[in-house]
Formats: C-alpha cells, structure tokens, sequence
C-alpha cells in the first residue's frame, strides 16, 4: 500500500470547508445567536437587552403552559412516529413487487408528501368541519352519523385529529424509504430461510426486520425530529385549541416571540426544544443500533 | 492633483446629494389588511399624483405573515417609515419601547380631528403615537329574514335576548353561528358583555384594575363567563360549537345555516360576497338587565404609525394629513366598510349597520375593546381559559384566578 | 428484480388490493376537496359543495396565473431551488466525502456531528438572529443570492447525511486503488467517487426539493419585493386577511405541483434506487 503524505491528507480539511463555512455563518452563528438570547429578558423588540443568566430556565420549570405544551408534544411525536413507521411498512411490504399496479398505488400514497403542510392542514381542516366538513357528510350520507365527531373541536378528539394529517401526508414517504430497503435484502437470505422450512413470519422476523434495520434508523429518527419541530399543521388546525388541547412547542415559542414580549423566555422555550430533540436522537440510536457502528 | 481637488467637490457632492435627497423621498408602507389594498393603493396613487416628489412602497399581506414580518423587522430596528396597527396589545407594547414616532406634537394629532376612540386608540404615558383609520362595531348580525320569520324582534336586554335564542332553537335553527374553536373569536361576545355590563357603568374601570382596586376575579367577570357558558351549554351555539371555525362560520352565516353571528363589521363584504342576497342587520347582544342602557362595542380597527427610526418622518406626516382628508377618507371608508375615525366625516357604508349607527353610535352609546390596558399575552391566555371554561375542563373561578395572576405578574 | 412472492397466492392478495384500494381512496380524498373547487365560484368554493364539476372551465386557473404573476414566482423558485440543489450538491459531497472515508478523525467525526445537529433544531430558534444577520447586518434581503445561501446552510445537513451514508458503502478497496494510481485526494473524488453517486444524488435532489419548493418561512423574512417571491409565498397571499378564496388559491396550488409531480415521476425510479443504495444500506 502506497504511503500517503501527510500534506496529501491535509487536502481533505479543505474539502470540507466551503459546506462548513457557510453553515457555520448561516445558521450555527444565528443558532448561538439564539441561545443568547434565551439568557436575556428581551422582549424582541426594545433596544436593550438585559443578561439574566438562567432565569428563563428556571421559569420554564414553574410554568404550567409550556408543560402542557412539552406532554402534548411528546405524545404527538411519540405517536406519529409509531403510526407511520408501522403505515409505511406495512405498505411498503404490501407493495413490494414491481408490477405496473403497485406503482401507481406508489405514487397515489406518496403524492402528499408533495404538498407543502400548509396547503395540507388547511385541506383537513376543511374537512374536519362539524358541520359542513367532507368527513361528516360522508359519514351521515353512509348512514353512519352517529360516528360523525366534532373533530377539532372536541378536547378529547383534536390531539388524534391532528395527528391523522401528518400520518396522511408523510405515510408515503417512510414507504418509499423502506422500499428502498427491502431493495437492499439479499434473495439468497429469503431462499435459505424457505429451505429451512421457515413459515412467512418467520422469514419476516429474521430476515426482513434485520435487513430493514438501517431503514427503520432512518425513518424513526427522521419522523422524530419532524414531529418535534412540527409547527405548521397545529398553527392552521387548531392553534392549540380547543384550550391548551393541542398546544404544542413550537406554537409556544412562536408566540412568545411575537405577543408575549417574552421573546428571551420564548428562546429558552426553543433551546429546550432542541435538547429535547437531541438527547430523544441520541437515545434512539443507542437503543436501534445497539450492536452497529454508530456514531455514538 | 486629485487629493486637493477633491475635497470641496465631495463636499459639494454631498451637498448636492442632500439636495437632491431632500426632493425624492420614499416611503415604505406595511399593511396587516389585504382586503382593503385596493383602496388604499388607489389613495397612495392620488397621493402620489399630488405629491410627485415622495413615492410610497407599498405592501399588504394577511395578518399571519404580518405579525412575523413586523417583528423581524422590529427586533433588527428597521421597521418600515408606516405601519398598520390593529388594537391588540403588541402594538401598545411597541409604542411603549419607543419604536413609534411620538405624534402628540403633530399636526394631525393637535387639529383635534379624530373622535374619542381614535385619539386614544395608541396612547401610551399620556403620549400618541398612531392615528386611527376607522373603526369597527362589535355584536350580533342577524339574518333578518330569520327573525321575520318567527317575529323576532331585536333583543334589547339579556332576557329578551335569551328568549329570541329559545325560539329560534325550537324551531330547528341554529341560534348563533359559532366560531369559538378560534380562540380570539371569543372577544366579540365579551366585549359586547364587558361593554353592557361594566363599562357602562364604570368608564374608569381600566384604571381601576391596573391599579388593584379592580379585579378580574371579582363577581361581574363570573357573571359574563356564567351568562355566556349558560347559552353555549343550552346548545345556543349549535351542537359542535367548539368545532366552528372562524372561516366556516363567516361562509355558514352568509349561507343561512345559523340565525345570528357575533362578531365586527369587517366581515361585511364577506358576507355580501359569498351570498349577495343576504339580509341581515346589527345589534350589540344585550348583557344589561331590563331597564339599563345597552351599548355597542366600538373600537378602532386598523391604524397607523410611523416608525421612530424613519428618515422620512415629514414626508410620512404629510401622507397622514392627506389620508384623512375630506375626498380621500370619504372613498377609503365607503370601500373599506368602516365607521370613519374623524369627526365631522360621517359615510352610511351599508344597511346592515344602519340601526347601530341610529341608536348607538350617534347617540355615544359605545364602549371600547377591553383589552387596552392588558398586557401582552393577557389576550392570548384569555383566549384559552374561556375555551376551557365553555367546554367544562375548567372552573370559571380557576380560569379568572389564572388572568388575575398574569395581570398582576406582567404589569409594568 | 425481485421474483420472490412474498405471499402465497390464495384470498388474502385479494382483501389486500382491496384494501389497498380503499386506503388509496382515503389518501386521495383530500385532493379531490382541492381540486373541485378550482371549478368553482367563489360563492361555490366557500359553501364547500363537493358536486363533481359539470364543465371543466379554466377560468380560475387563468385568473389566478395572471392575478399572481405566476410564471414570475415559478421563475423564482425554479431559480432559488435549482441553486440551492446545485450548491448543495457541489459542496455537500465534497465535504461528506472526507467524513465518510475518515470517520475516526476527530475533526471529522465533530463537523459531522455538528452538521446533524443541524437538522434538530425548530426554524423558530433561529428565525429573527437569521433575519438580523441577514437583513441588518449584511443587507443581503430581497437578493437571491441571500435566499440561496440561507437555504444551503439549511439543507446542508441531510444532504451530508444522505452523501455520507453513501460513500460509506462504497468499498474501501476503490480508495485503495485510486491512490495506488497515484490519485490526490481531490482527484479521487471528482474522478472516482463523485461519477459513482449519481443514484443518491437523485435521492438528495428529491428530498430537498420537497423543502424547498414548499417552504413558506424563510422567504417570508428573506423576501419582500413581490416580484421576487418565490412561487408558495405567492400562493399564500391569496389567503387573505378575511377570508380565503378558495377556488382561486387551490387553482394555483394544482398549476404548482405539476411541475413537481412531473419531476417525481421521472426521477422516481432513481429516488428509490439512490436510497436503496446508500442511505437505507446496512
């Protein structure tokens, strides 16, 4: 093997540095921009902007609003997550094969993920009304009134009704990902196993699931993360009604920004949102890729 | 040489500059309200044609994208030469740090032109620092139709009120069409009963409550929450009430689906555009008991300031005198659909508001929105806990509580 | 191509494209609601009758191409997604290619971690400190080239992620005999590595396509001039203050996810391919 020089393996820092550069100026430098001030009481808008150190912090532990919001975004994330992961293998296993049938149903299920989750919400929003709403009307029309709900309107309801539209809309892409993945399982692990006799589920417990390991990495880190920072559907949906039902954080730190002259305190709100994020990635990874290498 | 010569000739450069500076001015223009656009490009364009000299960058978009854009703008201190304001409490907040120019002095503020609402729409320490562009009425269209139907007449007070409610539901209508699944929709109906049933009596009460002699928790806020969950839980507000939609429910009125909407005079052209042969009028939802005066909510709608960090203040100030006068206002308010802010300047827009304007509003008969005094994000909390309290998640005392507190924790 | 039957042909095939179909119809319902109304007036768009049209007429879909400037606001965000894939692409690989050939370095291994940290963190954290930066502090608003540069620095991350999880795939032994060759580094990359990645490239172009086309906030405080707004910004304005013409902001809706649907469906065979190869690769 050829020796490398070590000025030849020098080139490589370089590589890297017109992406870091202008991620480091763009948005690492407003990022600790940010984190400062979460350590202030400004009110985003006054000229001065006072050092209280920690103090937002600590408020946050005495405020009931922001726990409210931090349950409901972990249930939604927790949730959603769950619901289109297993949604999407569930048709990506159905969809499998390469037959003209299957692509169309492809593109069917992956054409919302097109849309931009505005023009989704405000579409079920639509149809979520009580009254004159599609999904209330087919219902009575299908003779099934009495399922007919206030959707968003009821507190025990808006949470889930609000989860449908993400599941709806990324459904498509955690199937396209995981077909990807099932691409990537040998046939011979499939054949070997039908050799030894293995009946369907087994050959889907040790050979499938195994095989979509890297898939189901991705997925779930990628609908977490998603989910956490999931703004626009609650903001047209409900903005956090029916109450504080469906408030979640980032609504919260949205509106401290721009009503609550509380812009510090609203900062702090999205430092914590991010911890959050991280250590529940972190988390996931120790716990998907336990026996991988990882980066953690 | 270069370096002799060229310091008299950057002076007179500069000099020049200024000059010419001095001449050409524009101004840039933020609205919150892209429903009246038209006829305000229309009065920049007059404007403009008067004034060759000053040109005016305007832009409207809808309140969403507004507040986010105002803020950004106000955080980095570049906030353009005018601004739209609405009364809500983030713009008394803006004027209290000073990132409105101080109009007190003013031409326009001195002329004492603008009726008792609009001179103090955005006053801070005794100081102006917007005008008014025109205000709007709070309180229950009807469909008139509706009400002949079942000779109904206007309700006058809280009884009687309740009464028009019943009858329509008997007969299988929809009394109010609902919009509380937004929270803020809920300030209409408060404002008319905190109008009747505090205001009217006590024109200092503001006062009063920042100054802790008041209190949100006191007996009369109970009494609004308790009347208000009283029809909501009688089904006044039809089966899903939590579940209407501030848009949906504009559409459901126009469209006859529900008798009655409680909500401002904005909604008009709305309503005129979704079904033309709507007919339908205004009165204020009578709190008051048999015998007391009823008043109507009457507060400014949209406004305007200059930002403290203009360069064109003059120029700016002179679009204000402009805006206000006689042919120019006139055609705002008639295209606009407003009650117009200055005295002396009166414009019949619509039937609809014929009746309040009759019996309530040339009479003094008005009350302002109740939230001048808050503090910001007092409205938002008020918002949620009223949700809570219709729905039955919480007490009205405990929601009460909970404003009290935050009044008290965020007064400055 | 697959030819393994991953079910026995019997009656469960048929109740599952049964109900496949029904799960199809579900999906597409809400596209029909906003379909129909680009038919529609708005007194029909705003009553929400969902009657199947009887006359197919474009009205709405020309009234609102002309009251958007349409081909305006899709020549901005053809310009402003193009470069900024571009960009990605150019830069991302190139500095995902060290990061992925060398994960035990130090450096490496904490850019890398810096990046993904990246795609954690909520738009609203960084929202005003990005719109002082760029708007007081180096006045690059209302340019492209500022939009572009906001949106690189955004997008970076999963495009590193995607990149990097590639290269990673990649056998070491064609590092090997590259140098062997007596390659430089940057000669290795260009020559050797970049021709390979054509799969996830497409996988990269698709996932930050989506992003980007769709994106409402960053252009919200990068751009102001309307002229320069690109095309879902645009879109948005007909959602008034009031009240939303529904039929006239649906039709522009449709009239914009062609082209992206177009695109899709062309690169779709890739899109899959690229992440099967690379990021979803064990």
């Amino acid at each position: 093997m050829a020796k490398y020089t070590r000025t030849s393996e020098r080139i490589l820092y370089l590589f890297i540095l017109p992406a870091l550069a202008i991620y480091l100026f763009f948005y690492v430098y407003p990022m600790l921009t940010g984190l400062y001030y979460s350590l202030t009481s400004w009110d985003g808008m006054s000229k001065q902007k006072t050092f209280i150190g920690i103090k937002n912090y600590l408020d946050i532990l005495k405020d009931q609003y922001t726990r409210t919001a931090t349950v409901n975004t972990l249930i939604y994330t927790v949730v959603v997550t769950l619901f289109s992961n297993l949604i999407g293998l569930a048709l990506a296993l159905m969809l499998e094969r390469r037959t003209r049938t299957n692509n169309v149903f492809r593109t069917v299920f992956f054409v919302p993920a097109v849309l931009s989750p505005v023009v989704a919400a405000f579409i079920w929003k639509y149809m979520y009304s009580p009254e004159s709403g599609v999904i209330n009307s087919l219902l009575k029309a299908g003779s099934l009134g009495a399922l007919a709900q206030d959707w968003l309107g009821d507190p025990h309801l808006a949470l889930i009704s609000v989860m449908l539209v993400p599941l709806w809309q990324w459904g498509g892409n955690v199937m396209i990902v995981f077909l990807a993945g099932l691409m990537n399982i040998p046939e011979e692990q499939y054949e070997s196993a039908k050799i030894d006799g293995a009946s369907y589920f087994r050959r889907f417990i040790h050979v499938t699931l195994p095989g979509l390991r890297p898939a189901i990495v991705f997925n779930i880190i990628i609908s977490t993360i998603g989910s956490f920072k999931t703004f626009d559907f609650i903001f047209i949906l409900t903005y956090g009604s029916p109450g504080f039902t469906t408030e979640v954080l980032t609504l919260q730190i949205y509106k401290h920004a721009l009503y609550t002259a509380k812009f510090g305190y609203g900062s702090a709100v999205a430092v914590m949102l991010t911890l959050l994020i991280v250590l529940f990635t972190i988390a996931e990874l120790r716990v998907l890729t336990r026996n991988e290498d990882s980066y953690l | 040489m270069v370096k002799r010569t060229s310091v008299p000739l950057t002076a007179v450069m500069l000099l020049f500059g200024a000059f010419a500076s001095a001449q050409n001015v524009t101004l840039t223009m933020l609205d919150l309200n892209p429903e009246g656009a038209p006829f305000i490009t229309a009065l920049n364009e007059s404007f403009m044609a008067e004034n060759p000299n000053i040109t005016i960058e305007y832009e409207a978009m809808n309140s969403r994208q507004y507040d986010q854009r105002i803020q950004a703008l106000a955080a980095s201190g570049e906030l353009p030469d005018i601004i739209t304001t609405q009364m809500f409490p983030q713009y008394k907040e803006m004027a209290a740090n000073d990132l409105f120019m101080d109009l007190t002095d003013s031409q326009i503020v001195k002329s004492g032109i603008f009726d008792n609402i609009a001179a103090t729409c955005l006053v801070k320490n005794g100081k102006v620092y917007g005008v008014t562009w025109n205000h709007l009425a709070v309180g229950a269209f009807y469909n008139t139709d509706m009400f002949a139907k079942y000779k109904l007449k206007v309700p006058t007070n809280w009884d009687e009120f309740l009464n028009v409610c019943a009858v329509l539901k008997k007969n299988g209508i929809t009394p109010i069409v609902s919009d509380l699944g937004d929270g803020w929709c809920s300030m209409y109906i408060l404002n008319n009963a905190v109008g009747n049933l505090i205001y009217g009596k006590n024109p200092k009460y503001d006062e009063e409550l920042l100054a802790g002699k008041r209190k949100i928790t006191d007996p009369v806020w109970k009494d609004i929450f308790d009347k208000i969950k009283f029809i909501y839980d009688k089904g006044y507000y039809g089966s899903n009430p939590m579940g209407g939609k501030y848009e949906q429910s504009l559409s459901d009125f126009a469209n006859g689906k529900g008798a009655m909407h409680i909500i401002g005079t904005w909604v008009i052209p709305v309503f005129d555009q979704v079904n033309p042969s709507l007919k339908y009028s205004l009165f204020p939802v009578p709190f008051n008991k048999k015998g007391d005066p009823s008043y109507i909510t009457l507060e400014g709608e949209l406004g305007m300031s200059i930002a403290a960090t203009s360069k064109n203040q003059d120029a700016a100030l002179k679009y204000f005198e402009y805006f206000f006068s006689k042919k120019p206002y006139t055609a705002y308010l008639e295209g606009k659909k407003g009650f117009s802010a200055v005295k002396g300047i009166n414009v019949s827009f619509h039937p609809s508001v014929a009746y309040v304007v009759d019996n309530y509003l040339s009479k003094g008969k008005t009350t302002p929105y109740f939230t001048r005094s808050w503090p910001a994000g007092m409205d938002a909390l008020l918002f949620k806990v009223f949700q809570e309290v219709m729905m039955g998640t919480k007490t009205t005392p405990a929601a009460l509580d909970e404003l009290e507190k935050y009044l008290r924790a965020n007064l400055k | 191509m697959r030819t393994r039957k991953p079910f026995r042909r019997s009656l469960p095939i048929v109740v599952l494209y049964v109900a496949l179909v029904v799960f199809a119809f579900v999906i597409l319902l809400p596209l029909l609601i906003v379909i129909i109304p680009t038919f529609q007036t708005v007194q029909e768009s705003s009553q929400g009758i969902m009657r199947l049209p009887k006359t197919i007429n474009l009205d709405n879909y020309i009234a609102a191409w002309k009251q958007s400037k349409f081909h305006l606001a899709l020549r901005n965000s053809i310009i402003i997604t193009g470069c900024t894939i571009l960009v990605n692409i150019l830069i991302g690989s190139i500095a995902a290619f060290p990061m992925a050939i060398r994960e035990k370095n130090r450096i490496f291994k904490a850019a890398f971690f810096m990046f993904l940290v990246g795609l954690m963190l909520p738009f609203q954290a960084i929202m005003i400190p990005l719109y002082i930066l760029m708007g007081k502090t180096l006045k690059l608003t209302n340019t492209f080239i500022g939009t572009i540069l906001v949106y690189v620095a955004m997008t970076l991350p999963i495009t590193i992620f995607f990149f990097s999880q590639f290269i990673k795939t990649i056998p070491k032994e064609m590092e090997e005999a590259s140098v062997m060759d007596g390659c430089g580094y940057f000669r290795m990359f260009y020559r050797v590595f970049f021709p390979m990645m054509k799969p996830i490239t497409s996988a990269v172009i698709i996932q930050n396509m989506i992003f980007l086309w769709n994106d409402l906030l960053v252009p919200l405080i990068m751009i102001n001039k309307t002229a320069l707004k690109p095309m879902m910004p645009r879109v948005y304005m007909f959602f008034g203050q009031y009240y939303n013409q529904w039929n006239l902001a649906f039709s522009v809706l449709v009239i914009s996810a062609i082209p992206f649907l177009l695109l899709f469906l062309l690169l779709q065979k890739q899109f899959i391919k690229g992440l099967s190869s690379g990021a979803v690769k064990g």
